[in-house]
This record gives structure tokens, C-alpha cells and sequence, in this order.
């Protein structure tokens, strides 16, 4: 029997404010333990809580961006749980009325030997905000808390299951990933927790509809173990159901380190969180003056770049998948193409794409910085110098290096290098080998013993290197080539 | 009494103190030594105070004197002590709720009242002793001791800020904040013969109030005049940023609104409140007192407040389903108490909580979890909220026609210790008339009015409309002007 | 003295993580189920229609700007913890 797989992922994401979602302390990561705490985090006797404006703005967008359907009201409830890393013992959370419902977000099955995409719009269930909780870790026979993370907005985003492999799963990450980082929402770093995944997942007979029992699978701590677990998780439920066995539902700890999941003991199994509104909070009327703002703040989505780049500019899923990750390369690309000729955009996409990129991260930049060293319109300048062949190929490399590292426009370098007075040796060769090839008469009558059937070679290369080149090493170069040929 | 024949500074109120402050006539630090003095002399027999820290207190006094010779006083409370219900957050003082669950907690931080109170002026003075953490109407479910009623030391003082009421009336405090989350401010003031009022919810901050019931607990003053409970509202009420449940209410200055609001009024009496249960000697002083009001011109007209009778029921519900899940807070891990039975974790809690709270706050807890878990929610909870909403409508009914309702606070006067303490569910009873006010979130003070046979003190409850404080002031200073109950001090 | 049928102390107490004694479950059984009979009268009331009170007074929109404020020192924080290893709050081993 055939069977298929069926995968709904949870995600926490941390929301990027200055302070914290129910008190002023402020939200930061790595910072010595308990130094950003006040009454309210800790759950002191007498503490009270107060709502983050700029935390429901970054949701709400987040619900804009991915297109979900915003309440009209904000609604808090109270999650009554016992754990160490919950200082009142309840969260405060949103149960019946999520701020967010609906919406979708949108993956590329790409077929890379077929290059052909294939959208797929998984659709979510709800975006919800609550409260985070602390930090436990463990040391000989106890434990230990650090209360800095406690109380940081955290976006709880819930898709609907209908993911149908760990592939898919992984590019519902990576895309997700992306809205919140376009959006200014969040960095979504998992090293740093800003990120967090739950899988829950289950088996049926293809075809079929009714959902089999689920197993949620925790502790994936990476993008790609997210895949690798889901995927190890449905080979597990696969070998059960062969061998006649049935799922049980339960929670299992996936370990990325050494590709093995076990199950966690169960706490209660069914909590009974005992939601009520929390009295202590008022609700909060979202009208639609507020989404129209918000709204006006959404950067164009990520999916929606893709189609209009590679529609306008011709551009390949090769650049498309790398450059549209980055708002601000895309950003950069676009000035480039519209200060540049027409014929040179696809070299100006190549350039960001395998070229500067490199550049930026090898100095530290921020693109910001990058953009002081790199002026609008040298990256198109050196697309045509590329083209014209003031700059060979081989140059560009360390040419774009020095924009980068010493700030000089094109012009400066190819002045400061004599790129206008002399090719170099590697442009050399590079010429004499295209004249050599281009010129076959000359060639056969150079090797059958006419010395000045050089002299056609070097017409071919002068006009190419527009009189830059050494006539000497034009020379020298030449005849080696031809010895060795 | 002192030599002159005037009252004892530790039984004069607070505007008449501030006046001799402010005239050079005493200092605060006399005025201090005074109270601390009375306190050592009586504190053995009447056991309100769970701590004081006298040396702090005159440190206090001293900066007060400090502040007034500078020409830097800060109005009517400065140099003033002032009590303070062991719930309130002072920083660098015990917070204990009176429970051994945070019997060596110290505050690291201020609640908004002691912050207000700080700016004002007012000497932060002791931590006064409560029924465990607010819930109770006897002070006897304190675990550290049992607050005697300065009356008749054999009798309750009432709660749950029995304390609160009992150094005021003792003169162990000049004046003192309270909680009231179903008559904890107005039924020991009733019992302890002064002022108890609770303000509007909303009026005051709770930021930095040991929360019991969320959506019913006030802070709010005890007193020996209305004068006084003006003064000491006007310094702590008014809009908290740091408490999303305050109001955007107008300033008031409510001691100057006092003098000129001077009636005639429409009162209500509501007939539900004058039924079964109803001491006679209580209701007599009450009926009193409703006729002083009709001779001084008030119309008096009967009022009607159908859902009175489910008012105890749905406070029930509502404030220990929110107790139960405030209280979850208290576990041992990060502070308060924790056992050293535990075995592990899980019962670290189990042992923990066992251990700190007393049989009450365990059966609060252990009701409201109840009325919240799966598949009850809509039973109580929800039903409870609706059952408020039409007891809140038939006040603001009510209102309609009349500008304040008069009621008894307390079914009977100081009742003996032990008396009620084996039957809970007695003992909630006691707050019939105080509950609705809470559940309708109206403001409510109660004011001396009588004493029975026994020369146990009568309290009148005056119920207002929403955020009309000053208005209820008025029409409870109009019945203290033309008595002299306040002018009694209990033979300590 | 009654004790409805549906109030399993035991599950109620484990939910509110109180360890109670055998005597303590009795008694408060009792006791409890007291209460609950007392409260049942609120069925007689007729509440089709009727909105639950949320909050007394109706108050929305309440909130704070985003701007940081500084905290509790570690030392202010940590002063009531009952057990510390340097800057964090020691418990027993904590078990997933």
C-alpha cells in the first residue's frame, strides 16, 4: 500500500522590538543572565502587565504580509501552566481569537533539471502573539534559569497540514524566513532562538482523507534538521505501519547530531490549559485606519519580486533564488538595471550575484556601507566597461574587489591600474589566444615558416585591447603560444 | 489624652495634623514618636502589625521635618504615617500577604500607592496584618497571628484588612491603605468604627498590590474622618501607565470637593438589603441614619436590586477562578517558600504550595481550578460574568433615579473569634452587602454610624456612581458632620 | 454536608500542583461541595442575551510605547530566590 505523508508545522517567531511584549525592560540576546529583568517578567508579587504597541504592529504586518485575515479585536487570554521556565505559571497568549487568520504562504518546487517552478500555496491556520518563556539549561544534578528571554513578543504562526514532504517543510521555512526578514518583522535566526519549529506529523493510505495519528516532533533546532527529522520521522511511521504496527500519538525529541528521535516522557498529555480572558489587560481595537498604515509599510512580498523580476529583467531561477533573499541586493539590483544599458542588465544581476556579494561579506559590510563605497551606477559602469572590453573578464574579480575594499569608482581603478594604458598578462594570453583562433590563415602561415604572418595577430589584439596592450609582450606572448601549439 | 485635654496626637486625624504640622506645632518626628510609642503600648493586645521598623519610620519623620523647614513640604500628608496593608509593595520592606508562602520575602521594588504615597510626603509605617493574602472577612486566616478588634479584644476585627482597620481605630496608624476585593476595606471599617472607602475600579493603580481577584481588588484608605479618606485618595488615585486595568479619570482635589458639595441628595434604599440576616441593632442604627439624611433634606426612595441575592455566587466564581490563576505564581522557585521535602521538581511545587499557603487560600485555589477547567468554563465562569453584568445594571438602574443607595455594611456587628471561622461558607456570607459593589466595580464607603449595646462599633455603607468619589464624599461627610461616632476611642 | 459528584478533588488539586493530605481532601471536599451547592442557584437566572462582564467599565486601546527602560538589577532580582548558582535561579533537574 502506498502510503502518503501528512506534515503541519508550528513556528515561534521572535518579533524584533526594543522592549519586552508586556513590560519596558529591554528585548536583547546575549546579554549576562538575569540583567534584563523587572517585576513583571520575574512574576513578582503585585506585578501587572502592560501590551507593546510596536509588537502588535510587527504582527499585524506579518498577518498583511502573509495574508491572513486581521481580527478587529486583540483579545489576551491567560494559558494556566506549571513549568520552571514560566514565572507566573500562566502565559499570557491568544486562544479563541487570534490576531491573525488564515492567509497562506507561498513555496517553489523547483525543478532544477526541468528549470520550471511549481508554486504551492500552504495555507496557515492562525498567527497568534504571546509572551516568551525563559531559559533552562541543565548542570550536574539540577537546573538553572536565566529569565533574560522571558516576556519577549513571540509570534505563534500554525499552517494547516497540508505539507506533503520534509522538502516542502523545508521550503516553507526558508520562504516564511523570508517574509518576516523582509518585513522588518524578525531576524528569524534559530541560533538565536528567533526561530523555533514544531512538526506534527502523520501517515495515510495515498488518496485517502482521514488524518492518522500525529506525532509532534520537537527540538529542531536548524532549518535542515527540520527536514532531515520530518523525513526520518515518516520512514519511522512507515516502518511501523509495515511491520502492522499503529502510530502512537506522542511527542518524540528529534537529535540533528545523530539522526536519531526518541520519545520525550509524556507530561500530562492532554493539558488543560483552562483559558480565560486575562483581566488584567484591555482589548485593543484594531480599525482599518491602522491596517491601511500598517499596509503602506509592507514591502513588496517576496513571491511577488521573484515574478516581476524575472519578468522584467529575463532573470533565471539561478539568480532569481539567490539575489530575492536579500531585500536590499534586490534594492541595489534595481538601480543598477535602470542606470544601466539594457544589454548589460543580465551582466549587472551576474556581477551582485557572483561577484559583490562575495565583496560585502569578506569586508563586513552592511549594505548600507556597501552603497557609500559603491556608488549608484558603477556597478552598471562596470557591466558596459566589461562589455566594451576596457575590463576583461579575467580582471573583474579583483577589479570589483577594490571597489569594494578601497571605495574607487571604475574610472579611478582603471586609471590607477593603467587598466587604460596596458592589458595585463592574463588579458594577454586571454587575446592572443582569441587571435590565434580567430585568424587560422595567419596561424598556418606563421607555422609554415612566415615570420610576419604575426603581424595579423597583432592587428586583431591592438584593436581589441584598444591600444593598451605592450606591443613587446603582445610579441612574446604570441610566439610562445605558437611554439606551443 | 494629653495634659491640654485635647485628644491624643495618635488619635487625631490627619487634616488636623497637618494643620499643626504645618503651623510649627509638633513635628513629625513627635507626631512618629507618638504613634510608635502608642503602637509598643498596645500592639501586644491588638496585633495588627505583621512588622514595623521604627527606626526607618523616624528616619522618615526626620526628612519630613527636613522638607517643611526647607519650605519644601509637600502637602497635607507629608510627615503623616500611614499604614499599610501587608499586600502593598514598599521597597526594601517585608511583602508576606501574611503567608508563610512569602514570610521572608522583601519587596525589591514600589507599587504605585507606596510611590504616591513617598511623593506626598507620607511615612511608610509598618505592614499590617491580613486574613492570608486578602481572603477572608475575620483576619483570622492570617498565618502569623490573630488581629483583635480594639473594641473588644475577644471579637474579630473583621477583614481581610483587619489590621489595616484596627491600628487606625487603636491609633497605631494615622491613617492606612487597605485592599477590597469583596468588602475587605468596608467591613473591618465597619467593625473597627472608621472610615473605610473603596474606590471605583480603576481609580487606583494596582501595580504593586498582591493580586487576589483581578478584576475586583481596589487599594483604598482607612481613616478616622471622611476628611481624612479625601486626603489619602487625592494622593494615591489617578491613571497608572504601569496598570492597563486604570482609568483616564479627571484629577480631583477631593478634600477641597468635600466642604462644597453640601446636597440635598436622592438616596436609594434598596429593599434586598434589609431582609434575613439582618442584625436588628444594625438595622435600627442604619434606619438612623437614613433618617438623619431625610431631616437634612434628602428624598429617600425606595430602590429595588433584583440579582442582589447571587451576588455572593458569582463572586465565587469570578474571584477564585482569577485567584487561582494569580496565585499560581507562588511555587518556591524564584522566591517565597520552598520545601524541603521535595524530591524533585514536580514535587517541589506540590510540596512547596502545600506548605505556604494556609487551608483557605488552598480552598480558593482549589475551587477556582475547578470552575475553569475543561468543561466547566461555561458553566460557572461565563455564567458568573453574565450574572455580574446584570447585577452591574441594576445599580446603574438604580442610579438613574437616586445620586447614592444606603445599606448596612455588615450584617451584624464584630462577631467572637472562632465563631465563624469552621463554616466557610458563613463566613462568605458576611459580605452580602459589600460584594455587589465590587462585582458592579462602584465605589463604597463605609462610615461610623452607631454602636450596639455591646459598644461594638455600626458601620453605613454609601454606594456611588462610577468614578463619582467626590460626590459619595459629600454625602458621607454630610451625615459625619452632625455626628460625633469618631470622636469615641476604644479604653486601650 | 455534599460534594457534587463531578468535583475530583484529586485531578484538581494535581492541576493546581497542591499536595493535599488525606483530611485536607475530605474536608475541602466537603466543604467545596458546600460552595458549589450554594453557587448553583445562579442557573435559576435568566442570562440569554446578556454580554459577560469583561471589564467594569468599557476601556480599550491600552498600551505602551516600544521604548526601553532599564530593569531590575541581577541582584534585586535574584535577592528572594530560596536557591542561586551565580546569576541564575537553581532548581532540582529539570526532566522534559
Amino acid at each position: 500500500m502506498n502510503y502518503e505523508a501528512v506534515i503541519g508545522l508550528e513556528v515561534h517567531v521572535q518579533v524584533r522590538t526594543n522592549s519586552k511584549m508586556f513590560s519596558r525592560t529591554a528585548a536583547l540576546y546575549g546579554q549576562p543572565e538575569n540583567t534584563l529583568t523587572d517585576p513583571v517578567v520575574l512574576g513578582l508579587p503585585g506585578a501587572l502587565p502592560v501590551m507593546n504597541k510596536a509588537a502588535l504592529d510587527q504582527t499585524v504586518k506579518a498577518g498583511l504580509m502573509l495574508g491572513c485575515e486581521i481580527a478587529a479585536v486583540c483579545k489576551w487570554d491567560r494559558k494556566n501552566y506549571f513549568y520552571p521556565d514560566s514565572p507566573k505559571n500562566y502565559q499570557i497568549s491568544q486562544y479563541d481569537q487570534p490576531l491573525c487568520k488564515g492567509g497562506f504562504v507561498e513555496i517553489d518546487l523547483y525543478n532544477k533539471a526541468e528549470d520550471k517552478s511549481d508554486y504551492k500555496k500552504i495555507a496557515l491556520t492562525r498567527i497568534h502573539l504571546e509572551e516568551d518563556v525563559g531559559k533552562l539549561s541543565h548542570s550536574g544534578d539540577g537546573s538553572l534559569i536565566d529569565f533574560n528571554r522571558t516576556g519577549t513578543p513571540l509570534m505563534e504562526i500554525v499552517s494547516e497540514p497540508v505539507l506533503s514532504s520534509a522538502e516542502e517543510a523545508y521550503l516553507y521555512l526558508t520562504a516564511l524566513k523570508m517574509m518576516m526578514i523582509y518585513g522588518g518583522i524578525s531576524d528569524c535566526d534559530m541560533e538565536k532562538g528567533q526561530l523555533r519549529c514544531d512538526a506534527n506529523i502523520s501517515i495515510r493510505p495515498a488518496g485517502t482523507e482521514p488524518l492518522g495519528t500525529k506525532v509532534e516532533l520537537k527540538n529542531l533546532n536548524s532549518i535542515s534538521f527540520v527536514r532531515d527529522g520530518i523525513a526520518h520521522e515518516i520512514r519511522r511511521q512507515l516502518a511501523v505501519v509495515e511491520r502492522g504496527g499503529t502510530i502512537v500519538q506522542e511527542t518524540r525529541d528529534y537529535d540533528g547530531q545523530t539522526g536519531k528521535s526518541q520519545s520525550l516522557r509524556s507530561k500530562e498529555m492532554a493539558h488543560d490549559y483552562r483559558y480565560f480572558p486575562d483581566p488584567d489587560l484591555m482589548p485593543v481595537m484594531v480599525n482599518a485606519e491602522w491596517i491601511k498604515r500598517l499596509e503602506s509599510e509592507c514591502p513588496e512580498r517576496p513571491y511577488v519580486k521573484k515574478r516581476r523580476l524575472a519578468a522584467k529583467y529575463m532573470l533565471p531561477h539561478s539568480i532569481t533564488s539567490v539575489l530575492i533573499p536579500s531585500r536590499e541586493w534586490c534594492d541595489i539590483f534595481e538601480e543598477e538595471a535602470m542606470a544601466a544599458d539594457p544589454i548589460d542588465v543580465p551582466a549587472v544581476a551576474n556581477l551582485i550575484v557572483n561577484f559583490f556579494r562575495s565583496d560585502v561579506a569578506k569586508n563586513s559590510l552592511s549594505l548600507v556601507d556597501f552603497r557609500k563605497r559603491v556608488g549608484i551606477g558603477e556597478i552598471s559602469k562596470l557591466a558596459k566597461s566589461i562589455r566594451q572590453r576596457v575590463i576583461l573578464s579575467t580582471a573583474v574579480a579583483s577589479v570589483s574587489s577594490t571597489m569594494v575594499s578601497a571605495s574607487l569608482t571604475i574610472d579611478a581603478i582603471v586609471a590607477k591600474e593603467g587598466l587604460s594604458a596596458r592589458a595585463d598578462q592574463n588579458e594577454l594570453e586571454h587575446l592572443c589566444r582569441e587571435a590565434i583562433a580567430a585568424n587560422p590563415k595567419s596561424r598556418a602561415d606563421f607555422k609554415s615558416g612566415k615570420d610576419s604572418a604575426i603581424n595579423g595577430f597583432k592587428g586583431y589584439i591592438m584593436r581589441a585591447a584598444k591600444g593598451r596592450a605592450d606591443p613587446k609582450l603582445v610579441d612574446a606572448t604570441l610566439r610562445r603560444q605558437l611554439a606551443e601549439d | 489624652m494629653n495634659g491640654t485635654g485635647s485628644p491624643a496626637l495618635f488619635h487625631q486625624p490627619a487634616g488636623a495634623l497637618a494643620g499643626l504640622l504645618e503651623a510649627r506645632r509638633i513635628s513629625s518626628v513627635e507626631l512618629m514618636q507618638a504613634v510608635i510609642g502608642r503602637t509598643r503600648a498596645v500592639e501586644e493586645r491588638i496585633h495588627a502589625f505583621n512588622s514595623f521598623d521604627a527606626d526607618d519610620a523616624l528616619a522618615q519623620a526626620r526628612a519630613s521635618d527636613e522638607r517643611r523647614a526647607a519650605g519644601r513640604a509637600r502637602g497635607p500628608l507629608d510627615g503623616i504615617p500611614v499604614g499599610l496593608k501587608d499586600v502593598i509593595a514598599v521597597k526594601g520592606q517585608p511583602l508576606t500577604a501574611s503567608s508563610r508562602m512569602l514570610a521572608n520575602f522583601v519587596s525589591p521594588y514600589d507599587g504605585t500607592a507606596a510611590v504616591r504615597l513617598k511623593e506626598a510626603g507620607a511615612i511608610c509605617w509598618g505592614r499590617l496584618n491580613l486574613d492570608e493574602f486578602a481572603m477572608g472577612s475575620s483576619t483570622e486566616n492570617s498565618a502569623f497571628k490573630t488581629t483583635r478588634n480594639p473594641w473588644d479584644q475577644t471579637r474579630v476585627p473583621g477583614g481581610s484588612s483587619g489590621g489595616s482597620a484596627a491600628a487606625v481605630a487603636s491609633g497605631e496608624a494615622i491613617v492606612a491603605l487597605g485592599s477590597d476585593t469583596g468588602g475587605s476595606i468596608r467591613q473591618p471599617a465597619a467593625l473597627c468604627g472608621v472610615v473605610g472607602l473603596k474606590p471605583t475600579y480603576g481609580l487606583v493603580s494596582r501595580y504593586g498590590l498582591i493580586a487576589f481577584a483581578s478584576s475586583l481588588d481596589q487599594i483604598g484608605p482607612f481613616a478616622r474622618t471622611v476628611e481624612d479618606a479625601a486626603i489619602v485618595l487625592g494622593a494615591i488615585a489617578g491613571h497608572d501607565p504601569l496598570d492597563s486595568t486604570s482609568f483616564r479619570s479627571e484629577p480631583h482635589d477631593y478634600r477641597a470637593e468635600l466642604e462644597k458639595r453640601r446636597g440635598p441628595w436622592k438616596l436609594g434604599i434598596p429593599r434586598e438589603y434589609f431582609g434575613e440576616g439582618l442584625d436588628p441593632e444594625v438595622g435600627a442604627a442604619v434606619e438612623a441614619a437614613i433618617g438623619h439624611y431625610r431631616k437634612i433634606g434628602c428624598e429617600i426612595r425606595p430602590v429595588s436590586l433584583p440579582h442582589t441575592k447571587y451576588a455572593v455566587g458569582a463572586y465565587y466564581i469570578i474571584a477564585t477562578a482569577e485567584c487561582s490563576s494569580n496565585l499560581a505564581r507562588y511555587d518556591g522557585v524564584r522566591y517565597g517558600h520552598r520545601s524541603e521535602a521535595a524530591t524533585d521538581i514536580v514535587d517541589l511545587y506540590f510540596q512547596s504550595r502545600a506548605e505556604g499557603f494556609g487551608p483557605e487560600v488552598k480552598r480558593r485555589i482549589i475551587l477556582g481550578t475547578y470552575v475553569l477547567s475543561s468543561g466547566y468554563y461555561d458553566a460557572y465562569y461565563l455564567c458568573a460574568q453574565k450574572v455580574r453584568t446584570l447585577i452591574r445594571r441594576d445599580f446603574l438602574e438604580a442610579f438613574r433615579e437616586v445620586d447614592a443607595i444606603v445599606t448596612p455594611t455588615s450584617p451584624t456587628a464584630a462577631f467572637k473569634r472562632g465563631e465563624k471561622a469552621a463554616d466557610p461558607l458563613a463566613m462568605y456570607l458576611n459580605d452580602i452587602y459589600t460584594i455587589g459593589v465590587n462585582l458592579a466595580g462602584l465605589p463604597g464607603i463605609s462610615i461610623p454610624c452607631g454602636f450596639t449595646k455591646e459598644k461594638l462599633p455600626i458601620g453605613l455603607q454609601l454606594i456611588g456612581r462610577p468614578f463619582d468619589e467626590a460626590g459619595l464624599l459629600a454625602v458621607a461627610r454630610a451625615y459625619e458632620r452632625d455626628h460625633d461616632w469618631n470622636a469615641r476611642h476604644p479604653e486601650l | 454536608m455534599s460534594q457534587p459528584a463531578d468535583l475530583d478533588i484529586d485531578h484538581v488539586a494535581r492541576l493546581a500542583r497542591i499536595a493535599l493530605t488525606p483530611d485536607e481532601k475530605a474536608r475541602f471536599s466537603a466543604q467545596i461541595g458546600d460552595v458549589l451547592a450554594y453557587i448553583a442557584q445562579l442557573k435559576e437566572v435568566d442570562v440569554t442575551g446578556v454580554e459577560p462582564t469583561a471589564h467594569a467599565f468599557p476601556v480599550q486601546n491600552v498600551w505602551a510605547e516600544d521604548v526601553a527602560q532599564p530593569g531590575l538589577p541581577v541582584e534585586d532580582a535574584l535577592r528572594n530566590a530560596p536557591e542561586r548558582q551565580d546569576n541564575r535561579v537553581a532548581v532540582p533537574k529539570v526532566v522534559e
